[in-house]
Formats: structure tokens, C-alpha cells, sequence
């Protein structure tokens, strides 16, 4: 009930502290802020002046107000967004007002705004925040800091407003705005405002627009290196068109008799009832490399960082197989086990990381669906990349089963500790990628 | 029209013009009689504007001064609310522009546009570079700087109007930074004035309002916490309709080293006469008493000597009190207080400072004399006089000597009237006392020390209407008497032999029904209170000593600071030790006799290209059959370069046999 409690606070001092951010310029925050301490220290008007400060500062803030009720006038504005962002990447779009009236306009400023939505006290309850081992005990039991943090994750990016110095009547101008997208996945705007400060410069008055629109952030990709695994060639069936499909689709050319080793699943039972002997379907050879790329999305308790480091390493590995002579199989448990392929112009990249931009990691224990997915897949995999978010004992009962179709293995652990040393207890040959060091720790893993 | 750049709008404040530091420091001298320090202070602040000299400070120094100026700051709070009380608080305000000195310095004299968010809050701080963009900035603080000014001058408190127009004009000033471009001065100047116009309305409403509420609520809250009475006048509660209910407050500490007899009645002043609910005196003058020579003590009246002393602390809202003392009051001493007077109605007003005061009360074996009784203290207002009549007939009053009057009037009460604080039916004005004698029979203190001071007075007995307190409650914890100001009482003073004496006929239990609704909150703030009150300088010592646990607290105060300087010399040393270290190691070996081999095989060859290993070049330089020969000096060489704890006296020795070998 009291968690409850603090938190609907919580919630109302954020919402307040947002609205004065979009309401009044810094200088007016500034007054804002004074004035209440103003009337404070002038609560007993014999003894001090300071209730002559509050005045001045409540009038200054009441005049500003009043004054943005005359902000008039008939705008259009939109935005033009482009196709895909990456995180931490800054990239810019445009944003064209219209001025409709018959007087030229100056000073407007434009903000747009990501969509905020604040979590329910029971998500809220299950994020973690990374910061949060380096802030004070009250910070962290409170959980102010940690909820402006989430907040700010769950947007995705803030972007700055911007001025539009002047616009002539009847004409449109345009200007670029500005984003770093925090994460990955869909940033989704909602409104557009188009504000003007009053003539004290304390007060926004501003017009909503309505203008919702979304864009797809892709994950961070670093340069990889070419994998010299010792993997060889192996026998595709269906051939390389068939190679990208989920299962067990092939291209068939004939029916030919059964010769042992056949498998029993390529018996063709309709010429078999005919013909009295068993006749199988037969496919068109393909041999080429294929590797397959095991992500981990069990988080555990770890840190989401090192999820998110993870999947920007799974989606280097993806996006580099493209002019490559080689295929590749994303494999990993989401609400189902999935398999994508890439390489050999197979999958549009796009496509590959569209999906990885939309991973989400699961809370839950998964990595013995994952066995059964490579159970299922190894025959046709020359070599295996796994990215792992851990070296425990289940990650090791996997590798330990991976290890038992004597293919070629590369492993590589996320780890945000810099002295962190796991993979000296275990038997298999571990590449640690430490979260500040990603890409000089993919640099050195030939 | 395409975009050419991109405008972004100012998220940052602005620094201040100017000019407008000095001005707001200005005016704050000016209010807090601390002139020259703020002319000095102003100069100094802007004159970075004038030059071009720099101090390169450190994130780290920023921090370290930020953390000095809350330190600063907090030894100002200890010490204005420990001499001050709450009033302290004033104290810290107009002292604020000190404390924040050193940040405002570091700013103005550094290249920063501002201080950062991580020096002013700890909690960013300790996020180090992973904070994001949106906590860790810098922030301009002159503008913040000016409006503390302004409020640190407004403890002045002086010169209203002018303090009005002075603020006005620099807040004017500030604003007028603010103005975006496109408005121009006609748009601009119409809003600034109407603005300033309706604050100066608004301030006037501000205090008006203060006053009206004040006084709407003064009669009620009179009763509810002690302040200094006025000699002149007092409102009793009768009257009053609803319950009369005290707080539980303490308002008087008595510390005695004998037990003293409860309860003691601690008389405030005395009144004489009586209209409809309120008592008054014709006059009230003061006498001042002189102090004694050299000493902080005043003898009430030089003839007496003292049987017994008391110590006293006493919480005062105001600079001039009249305090609560025994009829047998001889002398007052203590630092606390600046002056003693005496009233010819008993009262004994001291000049002292607000918050606890501590003082020492002698008292002697007889009461201090009071003039003799005026023609008032016999005087029965008309409206009364029939009732009183009535009641002093009932009580064969006129036929009685005066002692025996006295013992019939306190048997009157104590037979047929009983203790009440709860008075719900409404009478015409005035008959409340009436209704109290003839009809209710019950009431609290004031109505039976009024009834029993116009009866004794019907029966010639001069009489006063004396106000003060019980001293009743002793706490063995705290090992003092404790006066609340649920203990407030009234009771009468009757002149009878030449001497005044003290008859009270409130029935006794009224202490005990006063005390019914105590909760346990009380005890809590009964603890906060004594904690409250030995922060602020506990019981008054012989030697007088107050607020020398203050040096105390400046110990490990400066303790600390020290230990962060000498922490940040030793992080200093550290540093310069490792990078001595880490030369030394550098250095390590830059002596091996190999070094003189090589060079002549740059001569001779070719030389090493960056960051080629020596075994490489030589792999180069040489062919197979010489590289031979130079395999074991290269290892030699490695080690004695770079292996720190192998013996080098004999790897020194062993280079150089292998050199020599090669060469020969």
C-alpha cells in the first residue's frame, strides 16, 4: 500500500517536473523555483522583505501565463522521418511548418516529443537499473532516479526543441531536429507542438499537433572479423533457396529407390503403397558453409546492458555475412524457438535486423529449448557461434551437449566486469567481450 | 525555405549582465548593514569581466569547494539556530551569500560557462561519466546567485518601499536578459510594469492579510501557548464557548538543587479591574532595576538577601518578556539577560534575546512588595453588583473579619462548585460569571479567581486578579520541573494585615483534569523538546559557559575537512609515487650493455622501423647463420630490460660475455 503510494508520487513529481520542462523556459524554471522559496522565508511578513520577492516573482510568473492565452494563428507541421535509426547514433529529420495566417512569424520554436508511457508499479518493481549500485541508499529504496531512468529508456531519446527564427506569411519553412535514440526497437511520436515564449521569456505558450509516426531503431553493429572456424562444407538439402526456410522445406528433382541410411521422413509413402517397395523423394544437392549463431536470451538477473550487448554483437556477426560466401543461422528462444538466415543475399539485412531490433530477453530459464532447436539444426551447421550473457553451470550443461556433434565451436561471453574471469573454470575455449571493450575485444578474437 | 543550421533553443541560464551581481549584493549590504564586505564581494565578481586571468580548476576542485561551501553552511546553521532559535533561520538567510562565495568565485575566475550538476548534487556525483546528459550539466549559478542575494537581503528587513523598488529594478534587470528578439521594448516595458504595479498591490494585500488573520485568531490561540502578558490588559476565557484546552507544550524549565514545594505559583501579573470578561490595570509602569556593578545580576530589592536560588530556562518569542517568578522574587542574574524591570503590580519584565533563554532566580523568605492596594482594588463594576451582593449575603460576608471571610469563601467554593473546562450554553454578554455564581456552580480557573476577587472585594477586602503558572510536574529523567502551558493558572492576591497574600479557590483537581488528554505524542515531543533545548545551550552553569559544545562540534568538523585535504595531498603523493614508479620502470634496464651492440648494427645495416621488435629487425638485417648468434643476447637483453626482480648484477655480466663473444 505505502510502495503504492510513494509511487503514484513518484509518478506526480515526475509529471510535474516534465511539464514545467515543456512549459517554461529556463530562466522561467528559474523564477519558478525561487518563488516558492521566496514565500517560505516571507511567510511571517514582519520578518523579512521576502514576500516582496514572492511577489514579484508570482506576479512576473502570473503576467507570462495570462499573456501565452494570446498566442494565435493557424499552422500546419510535419515531420519527415527516415527509414531506420541505430542506437547512439545521432541522425537528424525534418521538420516543415506551415504559417497560414497573413503576418509573417518569428520566434516559434518547435518540440517534438517521444511517447512516454510510465510503467505500472509491478514493471517498475521488475526493472533494473544498472545505475543503480552507484547511487545512495535513499535513492535507491525511493527509486526517483531509477524511475526518471526507465522512463527515459522506455522513451528512447529526447529530442531538443528547436527555433524557427522566422517564417513569412502564407509560406512554409523548414528545419532539422535532432535525435540519439537510446534503444532499439520502435520509437513511436505522438504530437508535434509549435510554442512561443512570452515577451519576459519565462512562459511557452504552445499548439498541439497531432502526429503520431514511428521509427525503427537498429541495434549497434562493430565491425567483426572474419571467422576462421575449422568447419567443413555440408550437405544442404533443397539446395540454397531452401536454406533460409524454417524446418523442414526442401526442392525436390525425383523419386529413386530406398538405400539405407535414408531417412525414414524422406519415404515417399504414396509410391511405396503403389510400387510395394519403399521409394523416397530425392534432392537437389547443395553443399556450402553454414554457421549457426546461438543467442542467449535468458537475462536472468543480469544486467539488460549485457543483453543489449549481446544482440548488437549478434547482429555484427548477421550484417557481415552478407558478401560472404557463406550462410548463417540466427537461432534464439523468444515466445517460440526462431531461426533466421542470412548470407548469400538471402535475407535482406534489413530484415535480420529489424528482427534483432525487436528481441526481447526472457526472464524465464530457456536454454533447454535451445538445446532441442540445435538438436534439430546441427547436422546441417558447419561451425557454431553461441553468445552467451553467462558462464553458469546450465550455459556449461549446453555447451557441454553442443560439444557432443564435434562441431567447430567459437563462444563468446558478455561481461560488463573488466576483471571478470569465468571462462578460466571451464573447459572450452571462452572469448570474453567486456561491455566498454566490445569492439577491441571482437577485433582480437582471431 | 530549407533549413540552413538548426536553432536550438536555449536549455541553459544565462549568466547574469553586468553588473547585476554587484547590484544584488549591493542592496543586500545595504539591508544587512554588511556594505563594505558586499562592495568587496560585488568587485570581485565582476571583475573577471575585465580580465583575462584564469584559475584552471578541476572537476575535482569544483567538488571540493561545493562540499566546503555546504560545510560552510552548515557550521552557519549550527551556530544562528543554536544563539538564535528558530529566529536562527534569518540568520542563515542573510548570511547565505557567504556561504555560496567559494562556488560563485570558482565559476567567475575559471574558463566553465558554470558548475556542474555533479558538484552541486552527490547523488549525480557518485554516477561519475555514467550519468546521462540529462542530470550531469553545467549551470550558469550567477543568476540563482543575484535572487539569493536578493532574499539574503530581505532579512533586513528594513525600508520597505524602497527595498520594493530596489528589488523590482534588479529583477527588472534579470528579466530583461531573458527577452527573446523578436518583442520588441513596447511589448516588452507594458508587461515589466503591470507586473511590477500588481506585485507591489499584491505585497501590501500579503501583510494585510497577515494582520487581519492575526488578529481574527488572536483571542483564540492567546489560549492555546504562552506569550509575554500584557501588563495593561487580558482577556480571560470566560466566556468562551466549547472545551478549553491547553497544550501540552513546555514553556519553562526549573532546575532547583532542593526540592521545592508544589505546587509553587509563579506569578506573571496581577490585575485590578474587571469588565465583562477582561481585567486590566489603570496603569502599569515599569521600574528599572540597576545592575550590579561589574556583574551580569540584578537585586530586586537591595534590603533582602537570598535564601535559595533557582535555574531557569524559559522559551521567549520575543525580545522583552514579562517572565513567570515566585511572589518572593529577590534576583535575577545570566548572560541571557540585558535589563530587569518591575512593575508595581508584581510583574518582572527582563530584556533578553528570543529563543531558550537561561537565567538564575533568588528568592528570599518574604514576597516582594508590592505598593499598597489602589482605590481599584476594591472596585466591583456595576453590572456584577447585585449578583456579588446576593451570594455575599448568602455568606454573612459583611458580619465577618476579613480572616474569616477568607476561610468562608474557600469553603463556599470548595463545597459547592466543582472544576469544568467545558462551557456550552450561550448567555447574553457579560452574565457568564453571573450564571457561573448563581446557576452552573462549575468553570475553570479564571472564573473562580474572578468570582472569589469581587467577593473578598464586596466584603472590603482588596484584591488583585493574578495570572501565572503552576509548577507542579517534576521529571525524574530530566531532573527538572517542567511548566506547560496547560499549567497556566489564575488565582487572586488579597491585602489583608499589611501584606499581600494568595488565596486560591479552584478546586484541586483541576491539574490532574488539565492533564486527561495527554497522548503519547506528548512524551515523543517531550523528548524533542528537551533535546531541542540542550541544543540550544541546556541549564545556565555558575560559570556560564553556553555554546561551548559548539567548539566541540567545530572539531570533527574541521577533523574532517583536514583529513579530505591531507586524503587529497596522500592521492597526490600516491599518484606522484606510481608515475615515479612507472618512470622508474620505464627507465628499468635503459642501461643494458646491448643497446651500444645495436646501435653499431643500425650503422652498419639498417635501422629499426617503429614498433618493430628487435628479433624481427634482426630477422631482416641478418642472415640464418648470424641471427644465431644473437638469439641468447636477445633474450639476455629482454630480461634484463624488463624483468625486474631477476638478478642483474648477473645478467649484466652475462651480456656482456655474450657480446664480447659475438664480437670477437
Amino acid at each position: 500500500m505505502m510502495r503504492r503510494l510513494l509511487y503514484g508520487n513518484l509518478k506526480l513529481v515526475y509529471k510535474t517536473s516534465q511539464w514545467m520542462r515543456h512549459r517554461f523556459t529556463s530562466n522561467g524554471i528559474l523564477i519558478l523555483l525561487i518563488m516558492p522559496i521566496a514565500g517560505v522565508f516571507g511567510f511571517d511578513t514582519r520578518s523579512t522583505l521576502s514576500f516582496q520577492i514572492f511577489s514579484i516573482t508570482l506576479l512576473l510568473l502570473i503576467t507570462a501565463i495570462c499573456y501565452s492565452f494570446f498566442f494565435r494563428g493557424r499552422y500546419l507541421i510535419k515531420r519527415e522521418l527516415p527509414d531506420y535509426g541505430t542506437v547512439d547514433t545521432p541522425f537528424f529529420y525534418l521538420c516543415t511548418v506551415t504559417n497560414q495566417n497573413k503576418k509573417d512569424k518569428k520566434g516559434l520554436i518547435i518540440i517534438d516529443q517521444l511517447r512516454t508511457r510510465l510503467p505500472s508499479l509491478s514493471q517498475f518493481k521488475k526493472i533494473k537499473d544498472p545505475l543503480d549500485s552507484k547511487r545512495n541508499k535513499v535513492d535507491q529504496i525511493i527509486g526517483y532516479p531509477r524511475l526518471v531512468n526507465v522512463i527515459r529508456k522506455l522513451r528512447g531519446g529526447s529530442i531538443k526543441p528547436v527555433t524557427l527564427d522566422f517564417i513569412s506569411k502564407n509560406s512554409e519553412a523548414s528545419t532539422a531536429l535532432s535525435l540519439t535514440p537510446l534503444r532499439r526497437g520502435y520509437l513511436y511520436f505522438d504530437s508535434l507542438k509549435l510554442a512561443q515564449s512570452d515577451p519576459l521569456g519565462i512562459y511557452l505558450a504552445r499548439k498541439t499537433f497531432k502526429s503520431t509516426d514511428k521509427l525503427l531503431i537498429l541495434p549497434r553493429i562493430y565491425k567483426v572479423p572474419r571467422l576462421n572456424l575449422p568447419g567443413k562444407r555440408t550437405y544442404q538439402r533443397g539446395g540454397i533457396n531452401n536454406a533460409a526456410s524454417v524446418g523442414d522445406s526442401q526442392e525436390f528433382i525425383s523419386l529413386r529407390d530406398y538405400r539405407p541410411g535414408d531417412p525414414l521422413k524422406a519415404i515417399h509413402w504414396r509410391s511405396f503403397a503403389k510400387n510395394n517397395k519403399p521409394i523416397v523423394k530425392e534432392y537437389q544437392d547443395e553443399f556450402f558453409i553454414r554457421y549457426g549463431l546461438l543467442l542467449d536470451t535468458w537475462l536472468d538477473d543480469l544486467s539488460p546492458v549485457l543483453f543489449e550487448d549481446a544482440v548488437s554483437i549478434a547482429a555484427s556477426f548477421m550484417s557481415s555475412q552478407q558478401e560472404r560466401d557463406s550462410i548463417m543461422d540466427l537461432m534464439f528462444i523468444g515466445e517460440k524457438a526462431y531461426r533466421f538466415t542470412s548470407g548469400r543475399n538471402l535475407t535482406d539485412t534489413r530484415n535480420i535486423l529489424e528482427i534483432l531490433a525487436c528481441i526481447e530477453p526472457d526472464p524465464e530459464a530457456n536454454l533447454d529449448r535451445l538445446e532441442v532447436m540445435i538438436e534439430q539444426h546441427a547436422q546441417e551447421c558447419s561451425a557454431i557461434i553461441c553468445i552467451l550473457l553467462n558462464i553458469d553451470e546450465s550455459r556449461i550443461k549446453l555447451l557441454n551437449k553442443i560439444s557432443t556433434y564435434s562441431l567447430p565451436l567459437k563462444i563468446l561471453c558478455v561481461t560488463d566486469s573488466l576483471d571478470k574471469n569465468i571462462a578460466h573454470d571451464v573447459n572450452f575455449d571462452i572469448h570474453m567481450i567486456r561491455h566498454n571493450e566490445i569492439q577491441h575485444d571482437l577485433t582480437r578474437l582471431n | 525555405m530549407p533549413a540552413t543550421g538548426i536553432n536550438y533553443i536555449e536549455e541553459s541560464l544565462k549568466p547574469a549582465s553586468p553588473g547585476l551581481i554587484l547590484a544584488a549584493l549591493l542592496i543586500w549590504g545595504w539591508q544587512t548593514d554588511l556594505l563594505f564586505y558586499a562592495f568587496i564581494i560585488g568587485l570581485t565578481l565582476e571583475l573577471p569581466r575585465f580580465i583575462n586571468w584564469r584559475i584552471e580548476f578541476s572537476d575535482k576542485d569544483i567538488n571540493q569547494l561545493a562540499d566546503i561551501s555546504g560545510v560552510l553552511f552548515f557550521i552557519v546553521a549550527v551556530y544562528s539556530f543554536t544563539n538564535h532559535s528558530f529566529q536562527g533561520i534569518y540568520k542563515v538567510l542573510e548570511l547565505l551569500p557567504f556561504s555560496l562565495l567559494l562556488l560563485i568565485l570558482a565559476q567567475q575566475y575559471s574558463d566553465s560557462n558554470g558548475i556542474k550538476t555533479s558538484a552541486l548534487f552527490i547523488s549525480v556525483r557518485r554516477l561519475g561519466d555514467k550519468a546521462s546528459p540529462d542530470v550531469l550539466y553545467e549551470i550558469d549559478i550567477s543568476l540563482p546567485y543575484v535572487f539569493i542575494c536578493l532574499i539574503a537581503a530581505s532579512s533586513g528587513n528594513k525600508y520597505n518601499d524602497l527595498f520594493f523598488i530596489l528589488a523590482a529594478l534588479t529583477i527588472t534587470w534579470m528579466v530583461w536578459s531573458f527577452k527573446p528578439r523578436q518583442y520588441s521594448l513596447l511589448h516588452w516595458a507594458p508587461l515589466i510594469l503591470l507586473a511590477s504595479v500588481l506585485a507591489y498591490g499584491v505585497q501590501h494585500g500579503l501583510r494585510q492579510i497577515q494582520e487581519n488573520t492575526e488578529s481574527l485568531f488572536l483571542n483564540f490561540f492567546e489560549q492555546y501557548g504562552w506569550k509575554s502578558r500584557d501588563p495593561n490588559r487580558i482577556s480571560t476565557a470566560i466566556g468562551s464557548l466549547g472545551r478549553l484546552k491547553l497544550s501540552d507544550r513546555i514553556i519553562m524549565r526549573v532546575k532547583s538543587d532542593e526540592q521545592l514545594n508544589t505546587p509553587l505559583y509563579l506569578r506573571e501579573t496581577s490585575y485590578s479591574i474587571y469588565e465583562y470578561g477582561i481585567w486590566r490595570n489603570p496603569h502599569s509602569e515599569f521600574d528599572v532595576i540597576d545592575k550590579k556593578q561589574g556583574r551580569n545580576e540584578w537585586q530586586l530589592e537591595s534590603h533582602r538577601t537570598d535564601i535559595g536560588k533557582i535555574n531557569v530556562g524559559l522559551f521567549l518569542d520575543s525580545q522583552s518578556a514579562i517572565i513567570p517568578a515566585p511572589s518572593n522574587i529577590s534576583s535575577l542574574s545570566g548572560k541571557d539577560l540585558i535589563q530587569v524591570e518591575t512593575s508595581v503590580y508584581g510583574a518582572t519584565r527582563i530584556e533578553t534575546r528570543e529563543g531558550w533563554i537561561n537565567y538564575r532566580l533568588g528568592f528570599s523568605s518574604n514576597n516582594l512588595e508590592e505598593t499598597t492596594p489602589d482605590p481599584e482594588d476594591l472596585i466591583i463594576t456595576p453590572y456584577y453588583k447585585q449578583d456579588i451582593e446576593l451570594v455575599a449575603n448568602q455568606l454573612q460576608l459583611y458580619s465577618k473579619t476579613p480572616d474569616q471571610v477568607i476561610e468562608t469563601v474557600k469553603k463556599y467554593f470548595k463545597d459547592n462548585f466543582y472544576y469544568s473546562i467545558t462551557q456550552n450554553q450561550r448567555y447574553t454578554r457579560g452574565q457568564y460569571l453571573s450564571k457561573f455564581l448563581l446557576e452552573n456552580k462549575k468553570g475553570h480557573c479564571e472564573y473562580f479567581a474572578t468570582a472569589t476577587a469581587l467577593l473578598l472585594r464586596e466584603a472590603g477586602i482588596p484584591t488583585r486578579y493574578t495570572i501565572g503558572f503552576s509548577l507542579q510536574e517534576y521529571s525524574p529523567w530530566q531532573r527538572m520541573y517542567l511548566v506547560r502551558a496547560r499549567h497556566a493558572h489564575s488565582w487572586v492576591s488579597y491585602y489583608i494585615n499589611d501584606q499581600w497574600h494568595l488565596i486560591d479557590t479552584t478546586p484541586s483537581e483541576w491539574a490532574p483534569l488539565e492533564a486527561e488528554d495527554e497522548t503519547y505524542i506528548g512524551s515523543i515531543m517531550d523528548v524533542i523538546s528537551w533535546i531541542r533545548y540542550m541544543i540550544a545551550g541546556g541549564e545556565i552553569e555558575e560559570t556560564e559557559t553556553n555554546n561551548n559544545w559548539i567548539i566541540w562540534l567545530l572539531i570533527p568538523l574541521g577533523s574532517y575537512l583536514a583529513w579530505r585535504l591531507y586524503h587529497n595531498q596522500r592521492s597526490k603523493k600516491d599518484k606522484n609515487i606510481k608515475a615515479k614508479l612507472a618512470k622508474d620502470i620505464k627507465r628499468l634496464g635503459t642501461d643494458s650493455p646491448a643497446f651500444n651492440l645495436i646501435q653499431q648494427l643500425e650503422i652498419q645495416f639498417d635501422k629499426r622501423r617503429p614498433g618493430e621488435s628487435l628479433s624481427k629487425w634482426l630477422d631482416r638485417i641478418l642472415n640464418i647463420e648470424n641471427r644465431k648468434k644473437y638469439v641468447e643476447l636477445i633474450q639476455l637483453h629482454y630480461q634484463y630490460r624488463f624483468k625486474p626482480d631477476a638478478d642483474r648484477n648477473l645478467l649484466r655480466k652475462k651480456l656482456l660475455r655474450q657480446i664480447e663473444s659475438i664480437q670477437t
